[in-house]
């Protein structure tokens, strides 16, 4: 298995290396301007915290061509003398290697895990490749309840602007909590710590080709710890500043995969979730301090207009999922919006059993997965518009209060998404059962699911 | 003049009465068949669309999109399907059954000519209805991709799919059917040549649009940038 994955350059260095405590691996692409920091910061943590393991650091290329993995090589702790306290007794070793297979950041996962479990690691951590706010503190924090204190993952918890991760605050996080029952707060962080036993449960599993893997694989690695009982904590890591994203990166389609991937696990994992309720909250290791954000602008205007174009424009691949109720809902909030509107609020209700439509809508209709999850981006972008103009304000705090309100929402409205979903595995088994489109599957319409405009 | 009335009226009596005699017989039973074939028809329907389990097909149906696609208001299952395309086949068969019992050149070649054309008969209804089904896919498919790119007349750009595509599926079962073939085609590629030939123009006009705003852009080197939809995320 190991040599499917790993190229002949990584069987030699395991030769070389034999066994290793600790790995850090730092999946990347084209980071040449940022990945010697992260570099640095890993290995500057390694010698600080864990001298006396044997640590590897791993770099896992998806063919960059400005230099990536030449930086990983060249990085080096500057005045190492001035930040480590003690010389640490074993070397850090690091390696630059292209993974194999399909482009992703679940290939290069793929290649550290293996690469972990051949060299029998007790604990292993991704981090980002273009992170510019981590500092050692973070392997310390990521490695240490897994080596110290039996959890087998450690998810990652930041301070962000309140308009940063908007998909986490308004679907992933939600959801996920309401359906496993514990509160990690940010499962799609990208920095995460994980048990040599978690590592080789991923490695067993044979979902690494498909898009679940690939495209969602934070959101894969968190559902599968949380689904499947391994103990998971999360770690307080200050504030994520990263590279600015990509303007001509498609992020319209991150929403698609990332959905994608949380509707895929229900569906695998529906016998494990359906018997949760509530949730409960998960330790959280590390000194918890307030940190100064980059403030992050957004148009909305410009997400209203392309809300109201969807409005104009998808109802047919709405009605595929959504309620008749909720798509009236929508509908009539669109088409009677002015440009600019002084007050727009999507009520939680709505836009909660409206993700449960999706979700119900993705599992019974496989062919028409794709056009369904990029039809929500004109819904999603109206819930985050709404979530922006109701915030202004707002200061972090009342922020929070906000999405814990949408969390307690999701958790309310769960036995009518088991309703839901459990009718569509129904309509198999006995087809007059099923809901028709006429008659929607939800509860009546009331002031809770209607959009308040204001002009 | 009365009695040439009455022969001629005798005459005319008698022939009726004597195609009557010869026809009444095979309409009689001709009719009995369609009855039958009727009754049976609606037997068949109903016995099938209560006991008729499919669920692989019904799994198909709704997961294609196939049965919402079939009838809109609401959803085909395989036990519909079945009966129905049952019930069509024992009709189809009783009216061909009837007539033959008539047994003149004209009901035997009006048999003839519908047995010889049923199998691309079915052949041409699924190509139609395998294009309609694909058109729809495709024009929602690029719908979704037109909005979301925020790109002008999205379902312009859809009903263009929905046609291309579903034109070809025409061409190619007026070919199985052998019927208009060379005005079908030469229709399709007329309507093609003119949608690449629109699709051109709207780009290059488009291209010329984004190239005077890039220029007025890099003439304002102090306006600030633009900001983008998603740096939320």
């Amino acid at each position: 298995m190991a040599q499917a994955v790993l190229s002949d350059e990584a069987v030699r260095y395991l030769r070389d290396v034999g066994a290793a405590d600790i790995v850090i691996g730092i999946p990347s692409y084209n980071n040449a301007r940022t990945i010697a920091h992260v570099v640095k910061a890993a290995q500057a943590g390694l010698s600080q915290y864990f001298p006396q393991y044997r640590s590897v650091i791993v770099n896992s290329d998806g063919g960059s061509t400005d230099g990536t993995r030449e930086q990983v090589l060249k990085a080096e702790i500057e005045e190492s003398h001035l930040l480590l306290l003690s010389t640490p007794l074993l070397p850090v070793h690091r390696l630059a290697l292209p993974y194999h297979g399909i482009p992703g950041k679940g290939s290069a996962f793929r290649t550290i895990f293996t690469l972990a479990q051949e060299l029998r690691a007790q604990a292993c951590a991704v981090i980002d490749s273009d992170l510019r706010s981590i500092t050692p503190e973070w392997i310390s924090l990521l490695v240490r309840p897994l080596l110290h204190s039996g959890f087998d993952f450690a998810a990652p918890y930041y301070h962000r602007h309140k308009y940063d991760g908007t998909i986490t605050n308004s679907i992933v996080y939600p959801l996920t909590r309401a359906l496993y029952g514990q509160q990690v707060r940010q499962p799609i962080g990208g920095d995460f710590g994980i048990s040599g036993k978690l590592v080789a449960r991923y490695l067993e599993r044979e979902d690494w080709e498909t898009d679940v893997a690939r495209f969602g694989i934070d959101i894969w690695l968190t559902t599968i710890a949380l689904a499947e009982g391994y103990r998971v904590c999360q770690s307080f890591l200050g504030a994520k500043l990263h590279d600015a994203k990509d303007p001509g990166s498609d992020l319209s389609a991150m929403l698609h995969q990332v959905t994608g991937s949380v509707f895929q696990l229900m569906a695998e994992y529906e016998d494990r979730w359906q018997n949760i309720s509530g949730s409960r909250k998960v330790d959280l290791f590390g000194f918890r301090f307030d940190v100064g954000l980059e403030p992050i602008r957004v148009n909305v205007d410009r997400m209203i207009h392309s809300f109201v174009e969807g409005c104009r424009n998808l109802e047919e691949v709405w009605a595929l999922a959504l309620a008749p109720e909720r798509l009236k809902a929508w509908l009539s909030a669109g088409r009677g919006l002015p440009d600019q509107p002084s007050e727009f609020h999507v009520p939680d209700e709505l836009w909660v059993r409206s993700i449960h439509d999706f979700a119900c809508a993705y599992r019974s209709t496989p062919l028409g997965r794709g056009h369904l999850l990029r039809s929500l981006t004109p819904l999603y972008l109206a819930r985050v518009a709404s979530f922006v103009m109701e915030t202004r304000e707002d200061g972090a705090a009342e922020v929070e209060e906000k999405i814990e309100n949408l969390c307690l929402c999701f958790e309310r409205e769960k036995p009518g998404l088991i309703a839901k979903w459990n009718s569509t595995q129904n309509y198999e088994r006995h087809p007059a059962a099923a809901p028709s489109p006429e008659s929607g599957n939800g509860p009546a319409r009331s002031p809770e699911t209607e959009v308040e405009v204001k002009s | 003049m009365n009695a040439n009335f009455a022969r001629l009226w005798e005459q005319t009596m008698a022939r009726i009465s004597g195609e009557l005699a010869r026809a009444l017989p095979p309409l009689i039973v001709a009719l009995a068949i369609l009855a039958a074939a009727y009754l049976l028809a609606r037997l068949a329907h109903w016995v099938l669309l209560h006991n008729f389990r499919g669920r692989s097909f019904d799994r198909f149906l709704r997961q294609s999109g196939l049965g919402s696609f079939l009838w809109r208001p609401g959803r085909w299952r395989s036990a519909q399907v079945v009966a129905k395309a049952m019930q069509a086949a024992l009709l189809v068969g009783g009216a061909l059954t009837a007539l033959s019992v008539f047994d003149t050149s004209i009901t035997t070649r009006m048999v003839d000519a519908v047995l010889l054309m049923l199998p691309k008969l079915v052949i041409a209804s699924g190509l139609l209805l395998a294009g309609a089904w694909l058109s729809q896919f495709l024009a929602r498919a690029t719908l979704v991709w037109a909005v979301n790119e925020g790109l002008p007349y999205p379902r312009h750009w859809a009903t263009g799919v929905r046609v291309v595509v579903f034109g070809l599926a025409v061409v190619a079962a007026s070919d199985v059917l052998n019927f208009a073939r060379e005005a079908m085609l030469g229709t399709y590629l007329l309507l093609l040549f003119g949608l690449v030939l629109a699709l051109s123009l709207a780009a290059g006009l488009g291209a010329r649009d984004l190239l005077r705003r890039r220029l007025q852009e890099q003439s304002r080197p102090g306006e600030e940038e633009r900001e983008s939809l998603w740096n939320h995320l």
